[in-house]
């Protein structure tokens, strides 16, 4: 397992590698010179060519493109993926002041999603084709296909305005959190859960279930014990998708609920050409993508002992 | 959104969660219209009697996105008064209502020689107690100078000189005799020296009615009164500005009694905002307007297809500013042919008529300038299309959908261009558009503000300028330059609505589609708030509740 992960993070390299070149590489062919950019936000007057050439040789952006890549792979691997053209401040530090806000809400949904899918996934499998199964699949399946927009004003005009059980928006304490949580975990909730639910299906009918069955195991040892980590090899991976997407933002549900996260920052971003902030949050979405995918992978040989990893089939 | 429901009353609100969902899924909307007399946003009760505060005097305003988080350096600068004005700065000068100028930290004066003097009026203080000097008044001046500079009025460096220990003067680097006009807007305030908006607001120290308690950027701005304030009180003791960036939102946060008023309601949510049992709306004067601008040269100099006058008019006298009032704003707006408030220009403002609708006369113009059409298709003259492009900046995808289909209407093929900040400016800046569709605020007392600034052909002048500028040798030019001479306050107006008149009537340099209010929505218990048709001159001082 050791070299496995190590192999592993020695091909991270060349991944992210990759990733940077695409993403500097887009930046650098985006329309409309940065150098203008920034000067007419600054500047009293529009900015003249002279002043345009001189920020341009100040800020190496008249280096070769090779020389312009290795100085953003040295910067970026410090951490310092370029200065916002609006704000003036450090991508990293821009970034690194809303991410915070994004897993508030990420990493609880993530893990609401993974736990109610799975267990209403376990359930449905084990009452398949009665009404409880069919029930819970077209529920979820309601709320997945609903935009999330959509869901996200449902929930505010039930739970909070009519039931006043939540307030309708904006960042505070748990009760804050509850609602764009809740709208996250319903968004995703149908995928995780009828994934598991098949998995489990098809786990259920291997002949060592039988067998233990036949051996006298108990009925919930054999779902949970024997056939449940077999079956949630699949889901794993889906889940690794679903938490990489909360944490990298989730721009609809930050706006409705006015939660100041990354995601809204970023789109604004974008619409405003900052291309600093674009780069720098593809790199940092594609590192959160790879370690994530990397996570996935390892945890499959906790999950199941007969994956060996690097091609290798042999004996504990 | 036209999807919010309504349920009635108070007594069906605990209603069980799968009831009220299924009746939500049902899409039917139910609105109950308000009983009784419309409530009055002023101080004064439906008889006319002046009511008195009562209970907690806290208001919770609903505002759009916090404005400076994606904001420029300069804007950032003008923390806590614009683009949000928190009514904890004075100006200099104050812009009123009607678009009047008024002495508001100072009394403004021309002394001649392109020079303005600005004379504290008495007991103008800090909110921490310390007096305003002349000193201070000139920090406040070359603060907007200073890099990232936000200034108005083309002001320099040197600009401002102490008179005496009261009073400034300011001379613009270049003749301008608007300088009085421009320089109450709010990025131009009294501003204790050692002041920082840009990087700490809290200990920015100002002379306004509130000080600033905290702002959290994309969460919240608090303000409290000033206990020094050396005008009168204001009515409340906190206003907390909470920010939503999703106007439906703001407006259920209104519903859930989570903010006491919301600002500038979009139009598509105003009458299920209106309809609310405990909620009245103020509408501000005609503050703002849409309108598009026309492109005759592409930044090489290059002529544009509607450099053609004929074709310009042809535009012009095919769009029905009624229908889109109507149809598209709901009739929540005003079929004005001004492409500023008319009241800025006072009684002057009938002499701008605009070109009239008439879709058979933009009918025969085009026929005659030899573009002809098959049936109801798009027209060609030698082969090339009646082709134009649309652009537009911060508008809802309607409005360039009404003006193409207007535009169609007579043979235009009239194609929209969905771009993105930088590929509009680019555009703007190149010419490579045909109609920019805009909404151009009034945020202070110039009333040739719009056509100056956007028209108005000048050396160094904005690329955009040369770009939908008439000519540097056409009559509205030379009238644009008799108004940045003129001192006459009246004479001033009369010569603003001749060139706009000039510009709009006869030259066609744009079309306006409708002159907008700003409307805000409010809880019953809020009293004494006057809309004020510029947003950025908006003032909290005179609110109350009486809860």
């Amino acid at each position: 397992m050791l070299t496995y992960a190590a192999r592993r993070l020695i091909l991270l390299v060349p991944t992210w590698l990759g990733l940077s070149l695409f993403a500097f590489t887009l930046s650098s062919m985006s329309p409309g010179d940065p150098a203008a950019v920034i000067l007419s936000r600054e500047l009293d007057d529009p900015p003249t060519q002279e002043q345009i050439e001189e920020f341009r040789e100040q800020h190496g952006l008249n280096d070769p493109f090779v020389v312009q890549y290795a100085g953003f792979v040295a910067d970026a691997l410090r951490g310092d993926v370029g200065i916002s053209f609006r704000s003036g401040k450090s991508v990293r530090e821009e970034i690194g002041a809303r991410i915070g806000s994004t897993l508030q809400i990420a990493i609880p949904a993530f893990v609401a999603s993974v736990l109610v899918a799975v267990f209403f996934g376990v359930l449905a499998s084990l009452r398949r084709n009665s009404i409880g199964d069919h029930i819970s699949r077209a529920v979820a399946l309601m709320f997945e296909s609903v935009p999330s927009f959509a869901l996200a004003y449902l929930l505010i005009i039930v739970l909070a305005v009519e039931l006043g059980w939540f307030p309708v928006a904006g960042k505070g304490g748990l009760p804050y959190m509850v609602l764009p949580i809740l709208t996250l975990t319903l968004a995703t909730l149908a995928t995780t859960m009828r994934l598991t639910r098949s998995a489990l299906l098809d786990v259920l009918s291997q002949p060592y279930i039988r067998t233990a069955r036949a051996m006298g195991v108990s009925g919930r040892r054999v779902v949970l014990s024997l056939a449940l980590r077999n079956a949630l090899i699949p889901v794993v991976t889906v889940a690794g998708l679903i938490l990489a997407g909360f944490v990298t933002g989730t721009v609809i549900v930050e706006t409705v609920f006015a939660w100041p996260g990354v995601g809204q920052y970023v789109v604004a971003a974008t619409f405003s050409r900052d291309y600093p902030v674009v780069t720098g949050f593809v790199i940092f979405t594609g590192t959160v993508f790879v370690v994530v995918n990397l996570c996935v992978d390892l945890l499959y040989t906790r999950l199941d002992p007969r994956v060996r990893l690097g091609g290798r089939v042999g004996h504990s | 959104m036209s999807g919010l429901r309504q349920t009635g009353r108070a007594g069906l609100r605990k209603r069980s969660g799968f009831r009220l969902l299924i009746g939500l899924l049902a899409l039917s909307l139910v609105a109950s219209a308000c009983a009784g007399d419309e409530p009055t946003t002023s101080g004064q009760g439906q008889s006319g009697e002046q009511l008195t505060p009562t209970g907690p005097q806290e208001l919770k305003v609903g505002y759009g996105k916090d404005p400076w988080v994606d904001a420029s350096q300069g804007d950032k600068k003008r923390k806590p008064n614009y683009p949000l004005n928190a009514d904890v700065c004075d100006t200099l000068v104050q812009l009123a209502a009607d678009f009047s100028v008024v002495p508001m930290a100072t009394e403004g004066r021309f002394v001649g020689n392109n020079t303005f003097r600005f004379t504290l009026v008495p007991g103008v203080k800090f909110a921490d107690g310390t007096p305003v000097t002349s000193a201070e008044l000139k920090h406040s001046v070359d603060y907007t100078v200073q890099p990232p500079a936000v200034g108005t009025g083309f002001l320099g460096p040197d600009s401002t000189k102490i008179v005496d220990d009261r009073s400034i003067d300011v001379t613009p680097r270049i003749p301008n005799l608007r300088l009085l006009e421009q320089i109450n807007h709010p990025s131009t305030v009294v501003l204790k020296p050692g002041s920082d908006p840009l990087n700490n607001v809290q200990n920015s120290v100002c002379t306004g009615p509130f000080k600033v308690e905290r702002y959290t950027p994309e969460q919240e701005l608090v303000v409290v009164k000033n206990p020094n304030y050396w005008g009168k009180p204001a009515g409340l003791d906190r206003i907390t500005f909470k920010f939503y960036p999703d106007d439906t939102t703001r407006a259920l946060a209104l519903r859930n009694n989570e903010v006491d008023l919301i600002t500038d309601i979009p139009l598509n949510i105003l009458n299920t905002v209106s309809s609310q049992p405990d909620v009245k709306i103020a509408k501000a004067p005609v503050g703002y307007t849409h309108m598009f601008y026309i492109s005759r040269r592409k930044a090489s100099g290059e002529p544009t297809l509607l450099s053609d006058p004929v074709l310009r008019r042809a535009v012009a006298h095919s769009i029905d500013r009624n229908a889109y009032v109507r149809g598209v704003l709901g009739g929540n707006a005003e079929a004005i042919p001004h492409v500023q408030p008319p009241a800025v220009l006072g009684q002057f403002a009938n002499l701008v008529k605009g070109v009239p609708f008439d879709r058979n006369e933009a009918n025969r113009l085009l026929d005659q300038a030899g573009w002809r059409r098959q049936g109801e298709g798009v027209r060609t003259k030698d082969g090339q299309p009646l082709r134009v492009k649309i652009v537009f900046g911060r508008l809802d995808l309607v409005t360039p959908e009404f003006v193409q289909a207007q535009l169609r209407a007579v043979g235009f093929d009239a194609q929209i261009a969905q771009l993105d900040e930088g590929a509009y400016r680019a555009a703007l800046d190149s010419g490579d558009f045909d109609i920019d569709l805009s909404a151009p605020n009034q945020n202070d007392g110039n009333p040739a503000f719009l056509i100056a600034l956007r028209w108005y052909s000048q050396e160094g002048g904005g690329a955009n300028n040369k770009v939908i500028s008439p000519g540097a040798d056409t009559k509205f030019n030379s009238m644009i330059d008799a108004i940045l001479t003129e001192t006459d306050p009246t004479e001033l107006k009369r010569k603003s609505a001749e060139a706009m008149r000039e510009l709009l009537d006869n030259e066609i340099g744009g079309v306006t589609l409708a002159g907008l209010q700003r409307t805000y929505a409010m809880k019953n218990k809020v009293h004494g708030f006057e809309p004020h048709p510029s947003s950025t001159n908006q003032r909290w001082r005179t609110v109350f509740m009486r809860n």
